[in-house]
């Protein structure tokens, strides 16, 4: 193998990213070769001065930022959840808006108690607290 | 383990939530803070990556590195600030123009490398930067880093590979200025 495609292959040689036929043929060539073996120290040291470069720390209040921030912004999303609860809330809205034309038909008094037995997910438990509100 | 701390953020759970930024915050702040070279932007940008975090975390599949994924925001992010800065004339260089200003100018001796080598290294185009840094600094494969940059190994392999070429182009340019000078 020429020195030309041993110096292409010398980086992904250098990150353990090379098959293990060619590996094995480039080690074979560094051992004689001494343009090589400088090559790849020279890329060993470009790698030094890139890991050496200044590391920043996070300021002390950095976390609890985050996690404020977070809190006060929209909850995380539940996809699986969120279908059914999505329809249900745009049928409520809808309902509401339709309610709202015609006040006279709203609830005019009275307990919900009176429909307690209503199941939750009902259209009528729906509605009910829908215009009991 | 990771996947049940991400499972519970998306939950809701603040506490996985703060064990999970403690885990990345300094990683993902040094990989903004060199890839924007600007310490104030990165602390932003990286509280930005968390928030995203916590708002999808519950949209997350479970078929990649959780650090990938966080590694991925982060970049997508970073990319985004580098356009916004491109759009304000910040930055002028194409990144056709960045490789052929690949070259050294000035007088700098060996320990001042250290100095510019930010300096260097905002030179370089974006997604080799991008896998350099991943690579050197946070040690990722490269077929953790083409899932990060959305691109093939093969090309990861290129992009180290020229990216580092670059580096030396400019570092070796500027010793031989520097013993030149002398």
């Amino acid at each position: 193998m020429d020195h030309d495609k041993i110096r292409a292959n010398l980086s992904a040689y250098k990150d353990g990213e090379l098959n293990a036929g060619l590996r094995d043929q480039i080690t074979r060539h560094l051992q004689v070769c001494d343009a090589c073996c400088e090559e790849l120290r020279e890329l060993d040291r470009i790698d030094s001065l890139v890991r050496e470069l200044p590391q920043i720390g996070a300021s002390e209040d950095f976390t609890s930022e985050i996690i404020t921030k977070a809190q006060t912004a929209k909850a995380p999303r539940h996809w699986k959840l969120s279908v059914p609860r999505r329809i249900l809330d745009r049928f409520l809205r809808l309902a509401d808006s339709v309610v709202e034309l015609f006040p006279g038909y709203g609830f005019q008094g009275g307990s919900l108690d009176e429909f307690g037995d209503s199941p939750p997910l009902s259209l009528s438990h729906a509605y009910f607290q829908l215009i009991g509100r | 383990m990771e996947y049940k701390l991400i499972e519970a953020i998306g939950t809701g759970d603040t506490s996985a939530f703060e064990t999970l930024i403690n885990r990345y915050r300094n990683s993902v702040l040094n990989f903004i803070y060199k890839y924007v070279g600007d310490r104030y932007s990165a602390e932003d940008l990286a509280q930005e990556v968390f928030l995203r975090v916590y708002s999808s975390a519950a949209e997350f599949e479970p078929r990649g590195k959780v650090s990938t994924w966080i590694f991925k925001i982060a970049y997508n992010l970073s990319l985004n600030e580098i356009s916004r800065r491109k759009r304000l004339c910040l930055f002028a260089d194409t990144e056709e123009e960045k490789e052929i200003e690949i070259r050294a100018s000035n007088s700098f001796a060996f320990e001042e490398l250290k100095e510019t080598l930010m300096d260097y290294i905002q030179r370089l185009p974006e997604k080799q930067k991008a896998a350099l840094l991943l690579r050197i600094n946070e040690e990722l494969s490269y077929s953790e880093i083409g899932n990060i940059l959305s691109t093939s190994v093969s090309s990861v392999e290129s992009l180290i590979f020229r990216a580092r070429e670059n580096l030396r182009k400019m570092i070796g340019g500027k010793q031989e200025d520097n013993s030149g000078s002398r």
